[in-house]
């Protein structure tokens, strides 16, 4: 075959996979430009940005049967990605409403404009399927970061913040780099899949020492984007120093896409590689541990709110931790291994669970503390939610639906994200028990006695709502229905699909199949439909 | 039939829904909400009870699919791992199943009039706690029981929270935080239930629904089942070391993490809190005591049942082995909390408190019952269990009768109530018979068979228990007395509060009301039973008898092999005597 033909055919493939986050990257370079020499009500740009959304969301879905060689392309249109690109592009159009009157009319090109780039680069990072593309990808989530934390709001406390993640940014990116130059070492190839057809069918390869310090930098350069201790130390003062909405992104894209980019390039490379896989059971069980206990246990004693939310999305990756733990001892699809896990709950999947009740419990949350937030009333201690049942009504019950489901309490979904990371757990024990049986088991115990700890201090705010008067003057509460919007889909997606979790379960175990599913080769089988259908296209061979 | 036990589940939960969308409500009408949806879902519940078949093991008004070999219960819900919503009756639950639906009644009429403010929220969370209850006891998945207990804490929560005495916010926080550590605990052994089962089981069937695990897990001596499916045995690690070898403490571990003895603590930990049983029962009297009457009710007559139900579906059920195992531990526990109760409960002033440490001792009783691992016994102690629900909600509403009269429930406070309320005075001396074990009455049909199962096992546990109802009578008897008998004394009417000075003498205090309808409607209902239950127990026997049988014909297996010479404690594995058995019924 022509070569030039084919490398053309790639980069048509990969574009067009790629129509939604261009599409985004697009309009958001024309808003920053344009904003420079026309000055627009936020309103407008706001819309602006929710409709950019919505049409690439229809485009997401167009592409959806959109196939791309996965030993060739640099994306992958898979049900992963397509699940975690809708996923980010969903929890942007609630972000979006939140942040509609967040900023003043001079700033608001550059703010959704930089809302809108880390959109796109979140649903690179899905997407990717190359070394370079998921860093650029990760690198596009981070920088407009720094521009929204010093943007909407400009003292010291920001600058603070703005300065501390910066730099800090900075140093877990040249860690991941560190790391991804020894995976690209492993076998040479940049390709993730070509990557795990090496690591798992080629013989010799990986080298366990380079594969494990592979994995112990990515780990550390992830891990500071998901706030997993000891790389947590940032996340509160940033937090709190950062206006709310901007708090509610940092909670929630960082940290998916950090667990995204975890399954890509870890767990769905490295499962079940000897003397691979169970160190990096153990990196991951020890970070899941520190960072659960740590969370939790610092979390009960925060009185401002944004602090203790910040520990809790802390105790939360500890929780998401377990799943990769459990998908590394997960055998890879159609490897021939007799699979023992693939038949209950894949560790993959439990993490992926866990980031959609997450998303939607903590977005929730703090959409809730951005409607009751008044100039007249700042609500920014847990005794200024006192009373909250009487003076707004309908923030209380939302906010109190989003606790119990942070809490892990049914019928939210919080509950089923829990359930499906222990399950998972436990489920990725063999039937001979091996020497991390012990260790998996115990990770569960704590993970649940750390669970009991973790709703100690949701209750203290569902207290202060229901069960403390109030001592605080009754205000009108601020009518911004985009953002009750924003919290009542929250809550309510959080309370209907703790009752029927079909639809996300279904999505998350397809997302989290197609993740570790090596694809046959044409020169192992040649019945692989992706690449057959690559092959049949470009030059029909017999 | 299905559809109806699935709607007598969900319509408290209707009428709840419908009254939180309507909290401004006055309390004339939303008790009469609440008590027509207590009614229709008895009423539900009364054409499910007749039309319950005495002679099936399995389950009931269960939604069947055959599919090959396996019995699919209930509807699809998650579509993998096959988490299904199935529900179904069977004898182990359909006596708390209706206990349920009828104390909804008592708790009704006893927030009747005490309950003014938000009473819309009250009836609420009273009617979401009974529809939890409800699936809870009816629930044929693992997951589907687990969401129904963690989902029973929410409105309790609130009841105790928002209703409560004056340490309220400390109870709720408490009450809840403690479940919630247990339950997520027993949450963990209930997947690895399902892990191992799916892994190692001899169809190697991935599956969440109870029947099918407890035929598959319980069948501890089939030979599919992997060596270390067996359990160690008690004391085996000292028996040939010292406690100051190494080998002595590994053996201890090794016992402590065998499979069937660590997942028996696991699930014993949820359920173990919620009885409460011995060491874990601090949460109790702290709700209990800050609880309103209502809540009270619920919570000493169905919520510690749970604790009770959930370890005859999971601990003795999956894990057999485990459990008798062990026995010396769980006996020489189950037998402290009787006695501890008792003494407890002798040494209180607060009316209130000495019911709530009663429960801890007659709880004892349950599990004391159920861990004598005979059919005796456990019949014995789901009747039990059904009793101390009447007897304890009976006694809970009295106390809130006398708290709503004089607002103090200390008992050197007030005395001689039989000449002020000789109605009230009857009821209370009946109901604190029954809590008594009197023959006749209720307490004695459940208490006989569990002391006579234990007595079988192992005479000594039984005759400590023995001791233990001799307290329970002294203790009730000197709560009777001290309140009913003797001189009338009443708080308010003996000295005046500081703010009332300067109004004449009896201003402010009208002349205590005599028992309304409304009480009497309440506590009557309780004590009909209550007597009933002590004359005739043969139905509700019979109810559970196909179930137990099946069950206990578990424990009736060959005993492993023990590997080294028993302890004493150890020396009766056969199941319980045929006599005592025969007494029983």
């Amino acid at each position: 075959m022509n070569p030039e033909a084919f490398y053309l055919d790639l980069s048509i493939q990969a574009l067009r996979v790629l129509v939604p986050e261009l599409m985004v990257l697009l309009t958001a370079a024309v808003m920053m430009t344009l904003g420079a020499f026309t000055r627009q009500p936020r309103r407008i740009w706001a819309l602006t940005s929710f409709i950019t959304l919505i049409v690439a969301f229809l485009a997401l879905y167009g592409v959806r049967t959109t196939t791309a060689d996965p030993f060739g392309s640099v994306v992958l249109n898979d049900a992963f990605s397509w699940w975690t690109r809708m996923g980010f592009l969903l929890t942007g159009l609630i972000l979006v409403l939140m942040a509609h009157d967040q900023v003043d009319d001079a700033r608001a090109p550059e703010f959704f404009g930089s809302i809108l780039m880390i959109l796109a680069g979140s649903m690179i990072v899905g997407a990717a399927n190359d070394l370079v593309l998921l860093f650029i990808g990760l690198e596009l989530v981070s920088i407009p970061t720094y521009l929204l934390l010093y943007l909407s709001k400009r003292n010291v406390t920001t600058q603070e913040a703005a300065i501390k993640y910066f730099f800090l940014s900075i140093f877990a990116s040249g860690l991941m780099l560190f790391g991804l130059a020894y995976l690209y070492g492993i076998a040479g190839v940049g390709n993730l899949k070509a990557l795990a057809f090496c690591v798992q069918r080629v013989p010799f390869v990986p080298n366990t020492a380079f594969a494990v310090v592979a994995i112990v930098f990515v780990m550390a350069g992830l891990g500071f984007r998901v706030a997993a201790v000891p790389f947590h130390f940032y996340a509160p003062d940033v937090y709190e120093g950062s206006p709310t909405v901007i708090t509610a992104l940092l909670a929630w894209i960082p940290k998916g896409v950090g667990y995204v980019a975890i399954i890509r390039v870890l767990t769905s490379i490295f499962s079940q590689v000897e003397g691979v896989s169970e160190r990096g059971a153990i990196l991951g069980f020890l970070l899941a541990i520190a960072t659960m206990t740590v969370g939790n246990m610092v979390a009960l004693r925060q009185t401002n709110i944004k602090r203790l939310l910040a520990y809790s999305s802390i105790a939360h990756a500890g929780y998401l931790m377990i799943g990769v733990v459990a998908a590394f001892r997960n055998a890879p699809v159609n490897s021939g291994a007799t699979t023992h896990a693939s038949n209950m709950i894949l560790g993959s999947e439990g993490t992926l669970l866990y980031l959609a009740s997450y998303a939607l419990m903590t977005l929730g949350a703090f959409a809730v503390l951005l409607m009751v937030d008044t100039p007249e009333r700042p609500v920014e201690t847990i005794d200024h939610l006192n009373g909250m049942s009487r003076s707004h009504p309908v923030a209380a019950l939302l906010m109190g639906i989003c606790l119990f489901s942070l809490a892990g309490i049914p019928p939210t979904v919080g509950f089923w994200g829990k359930l499906w990371v222990f399950s998972a757990a436990l489920g990725a024990i063999p039937p001979q028990a091996d020497e991390g049986a012990g260790m998996m088991v115990m990770l569960v115990i704590l993970a649940c006695l750390n669970a009991a700890i973790g709703a100690c201090y949701y209750l203290k705010l569902v207290i202060a709502m229901y069960l403390k008067p109030t001592d605080l003057p009754a205000v009108k509460p601020r009518s911004a229905w985009p953002t009750t919007l924003a919290a009542a889909t929250c809550a309510g997606l959080s309370l209907l699909l703790g009752c029927y979790m079909t639809p996300i379960q279904e999505a998350s175990r397809e997302a989290a199949v197609s993740a570790i599913t090596q694809p046959r080769t044409p020169m192992a089988g040649g019945e692989n439909v992706q690449t057959a259908s690559l092959v049949r296209e470009s030059d029909p061979q017999p | 039939m299905p559809t109806l036990l699935v709607i007598t589940i969900l319509l408290p939960l209707v009428g709840a829904l419908a009254l939180f969308a309507m909290p401004w409500l006055p309390y004339t009408i939303a008790r009469w909400v609440g008590l027509g949806f207590s009614l229709a879902t008895l009423g539900l519940t009364g054409i499910l009870a007749s039309n319950f078949d005495l002679g099936v093991v399995g389950p009931q008004f269960a939604f069947v699919r055959q599919e090959g070999t396996r019995t699919l219960y209930g509807l699809d819900w998650i579509g993998y791992p096959d988490i299904r919503f199935a529900t179904g009756l069977d004898g182990l639950s359909i006596g708390l199943f209706i206990l349920t639906a009828f104390l909804m009644i008592a708790t009704t009429f006893t927030s009747w009039e005490s309950i003014k403010e938000r009473a819309a929220g009250h009836y609420a969370l009273l009617l979401a706690l009974a529809s939890g209850l409800l699936g809870l006891f009816a629930s044929l998945d693992v997951i589907l029981f687990y969401i129904f207990f963690e989902f029973t804490l929410i409105p309790l929560f609130f009841l105790i929270g928002i209703y409560g005495g004056p340490d309220r916010r400390r109870a709720a926080i408490t009450f809840f935080l403690y479940t919630l550590a247990g339950s997520l605990l027993t949450l963990t052994g209930v997947i690895s239930l399902v892990v191992i089962n799916a892994q190692c089981s001899a169809e190697r069937l991935l599956t969440f629904s109870i029947p099918e695990l407890t035929a598959s897990l319980g069948d501890v001596h089939n030979l599919a089942w992997p060596s270390w499916w067996k359990a160690h045995s008690w004391g085996e690690w000292g028996a040939e070391s010292s406690i100051f070898s190494g080998a002595y403490w590994s053996g201890l571990l090794a016992f402590f993490t065998s499979p069937q003895v660590l997942l028996f603590l696991l699930l014993f930990a949820g359920f173990a809190i919620k009885v409460p049983f011995f060491p874990f029962h601090t949460w109790l009297p702290l709700a209990h005591v800050e609880a309103p009457t209502a809540g009270s009710i619920q919570l000493a007559s169905v919520l510690l049942k749970l604790g009770g139900y959930g370890l005859i579906r999971f601990n003795l059920a999956m894990v057999p082995l485990g459990g008798q195992a062990l026995f010396p531990l769980l006996a020489t526990l189950s037998v402290a909390g009787i006695i501890y109760g008792a003494l407890t409960a002798l040494a209180q002033t607060d009316i209130k408190k000495l019911v709530a440490y009663s429960s801890v001792s007659h709880m004892g009783f349950v599990t004391l019952g159920l861990f004598a691992f005979s059919r005796t016994g456990l019949e014995g102690a789901i009747m039990q269990m059904i009793n101390h629900g009447l007897t304890t909600g009976a006694l809970f509403a009295c106390v809130g009768v006398v708290y709503e009269r004089y607002h103090t429930r200390e008992m050197g406070e007030f005395g001689g109530l039989w000449h002020r309320m000789p109605l009230f005075a009857f009821i209370l001396i009946l109901t604190a018979l029954g809590s008594a074990a009197v023959p006749g009455l209720n307490g004695f049909v459940g208490e006989f068979p569990i002391l006579a199962a234990m007595i079988a096992r192992d005479w000594r546990f039984g005759a400590a228990a023995a001791i233990g109802m001799i307290l329970g009578a002294y203790y009730l008897l000197v709560m009777v007395q001290k309140t009913l008998f003797g001189p009338l004394r009443e708080p308010g009417h003996d000295h005046e509060p500081a703010h009332a000075h300067g109004h004449g003498h009896d201003a402010g205090h009208p002349p205590v009301r005599r028992l309304g309808w409304h009480e009497l409607v309440g506590l009557g209902s309780l004590m009909v039973p209550i007597v009933l239950l002590g004359v005739y127990p043969k139905p509700v026997f019979d109810q559970m008898k196909p179930a137990t049988s099946h069950l206990a014909g578990r424990f009736a297996m060959p005993a492993p092999e023990p590997l080294v010479k028993p302890s004493i404690a150890l020396q009766v594995p056969q199941p319980a005597s045929t006599v005592a058995q025969d007494i029983a019924r």
